[in-house]
């Protein structure tokens, strides 16, 4: 019986990653139709999106309660907690973002497509890394390390990026000043991705090097 | 009637204090719930006292020469109920045996009784040897156990379902392994008597030797039942902090050590492969737990151990010997 749930948190956990994964591939394809004004491919990417986020809340709570329930892993119950709650937020920006994008319609000058896809192109090197060190917590926590400090390496690239871009907004005399501030916002919401990946991979590698 | 009553108290003294010496690394690990534990408990126990209690009984036979009266052997008992009540007000875990062994020794002193002094030093140079021997053993299977998880390549879960699977099983053998050590502790002391006929309410009960280590082993259930699960969920917790696979360093070192003092079997075998003269005797299973504490907390080079409550219990292993020994005399001379 035990062991039928630590397979079942074993199961869960891992899909729990894989949505992850598949949210942020999602939303990759999300920005390409984005910048090739398919908007209606927009809105359902967004929807399916939506679906994975709220699959990844259930799981998420679904393992925390199995974790307190069975009172398995005690020794780093709390770590896992965190770990998932933490990675947890990253579906919740995507979501936000694709929502963002479906709705708000930022207009983007073309010359900047290409700098956006690369920002995001770096958040999401961060999420695939985090994932994997997130999977391999549970098994070897030395992969887990390795991935975690790439992590910061990525996202000080996206930092580049991001304020290359901003510079490149600002400084554009074609755009107003709301525009400026729009497009600006979009950069920060897709950064944040790669911040929020950040945080939670410095909190691994603690958890890690506790353990 | 007097006997009995005394032997319950000392026996539900011994079931709230032990139980915890076995489970306690589980529960305060959050491995075991108190429930399922005290169930296994209870069943081992009872099992371990009636296959094993005879042979570290035989102890208390063998060190006075002349033995008391049965009458006077509630003298000797109610100073160890007296001090390890005091002890576990303290929050200090005690030794039943070696308080009932100095107890008998106050008492002999003050009625001028032989004592076999051979058998007494025997005794204390194997109670010193034992927390010492714990130490190593819980270091060596602690390193064992963690080599065996980094080889096996588990996953967390994988390697918590082991460990909780191992907890269980090994705490069933602890508490058979320690149902002999304890029971003998406290119900050993009428051995000599056995079979005892006791008046109880105008009924003449006789109590032969399996009967006497059955209820001794359930009342020390029942003492576990109802009085443990706080002192469970604290033990190690106040001595350092224990993870799962430390519990089981400590489980597998009280078993190793306890089996090899009361059972007859293992101590021939250790005896024809090693000079030690060994016996069987009754051991204080608190002393290996904390001593097992220790060794386990030196792989964290002991930077959780509490050295307050640490030293406590240390001073504590010369203090109630002496105290007990001190006021069984005084009750001797007195009554």
């Amino acid at each position: 019986m035990l062991k039928n749930h630590q397979k079942e948190l074993i199961d869960s956990i891992n899909v729990f990653l894989d949505n992850i994964l598949n949210i942020n591939k999602l939303f990759k394809e999300l920005l390409k139709n984005y910048f090739n004004q398919e908007f209606d491919k927009v809105e359902t990417i967004t929807n399916e999106i939506s679906k994975l986020e709220s699959q990844c809340d259930k799981l998420r709570r679904q393992v925390e309660r199995k974790i307190y329930q069975e009172t398995l892993i005690p020794d780093l119950r709390g770590d896992v907690l965190g770990m998932l709650e933490n990675i947890d937020k990253i579906p919740g920006q995507i979501q936000a973002n694709a929502h963002s994008f479906n709705t708000e319609k930022p207009n983007i000058p073309k010359e900047l497509n290409e700098n956006f896809l690369n920002l995001y192109n770096d958040a999401s090197e961060c999420i695939s890394l985090l994932v994997d060190g997130a999977r391999n917590f549970f098994i070897n926590k030395k992969i887990t390390l390795e991935k975690c400090l790439l992590v910061s390496k990525i996202e000080s690239k996206a930092d580049v990026i991001s304020t290359a871009l901003k510079k490149n907004i600002f400084s554009d005399s074609k755009n107003g000043l709301a525009t400026k501030v729009h497009l600006r916002y979009f950069v920060d919401i897709m950064d944040e991705v790669a911040n929020l990946s950040e945080d939670v991979a410095d909190r691994l590698i603690i958890s890690s090097s506790k353990n | 009637m007097l006997d009995i009553l005394l032997i319950a108290i000392l026996a539900i003294i011994v079931g709230a204090n032990d139980a915890a010496n076995v489970f306690g690394s589980a529960i305060g690990s959050k491995m075991l719930k108190f429930r399922v534990a005290i169930t296994f408990f209870i069943i081992f126990i009872i099992i371990g006292a009636v296959i094993n209690a005879k042979y570290p009984s035989g102890v208390y036979k063998d060190l006075l020469i002349n033995y008391p009266n049965l009458g006077d052997i509630f003298l000797i008992i109610l100073p160890v109920i007296i001090i390890t009540f005091i002890a576990l007000g303290l929050r200090i875990p005690s030794s039943i045996s070696q308080s009932i062994i100095f107890s008998i020794l106050g008492f002999s002193i003050a009625k001028n009784m032989s004592v076999n002094y051979d058998l007494l030093i025997d005794l204390i140079s194997f109670w010193i040897a034992t927390p010492i021997v714990a130490v190593i053993l819980s270091i060596v299977f602690c390193f064992l156990i963690n080599f065996i998880i980094k080889i096996s390549r588990l996953n967390v879960f994988q390697i918590d379902y082991q460990v909780r699977l191992s907890l269980i099983l090994l705490s069933c053998v602890a508490a058979f392994a320690l149902g002999s050590n304890l029971t003998a502790s406290i119900v050993g002391i009428y051995s000599p008597f056995l079979s005892l006929s006791i008046d109880f309410s105008g009924y003449q009960v006789l109590i032969g030797e399996k009967k006497l280590y059955f209820f001794g082993s359930l009342l020390i259930g029942l003492g576990a039942l109802i009085l443990s699960q706080k002192i469970a969920q604290s033990v190690g917790s106040q001595i350092s902090k224990i993870k799962p696979v430390s519990a089981l360093s400590i489980l597998l070192t009280q078993i190793v050590i306890l089996l090899s003092f009361s059972s007859d079997l293992l101590i021939n075998q250790i005896n024809s492969l090693l000079p030690l003269n060994m016996f069987a005797m009754p051991l204080s299973a608190s002393h290996i737990t904390f001593a097992s504490i220790i060794g386990v907390a030196s792989f964290n080079k002991f930077r959780e151990v509490k050295p307050n409550h640490s030293l406590k219990i240390l001073i504590s292993w010369f203090t109630i010997p002496i105290l007990v020994a001190f006021l069984s005399y005084l009750f001797a001379l007195n009554f």
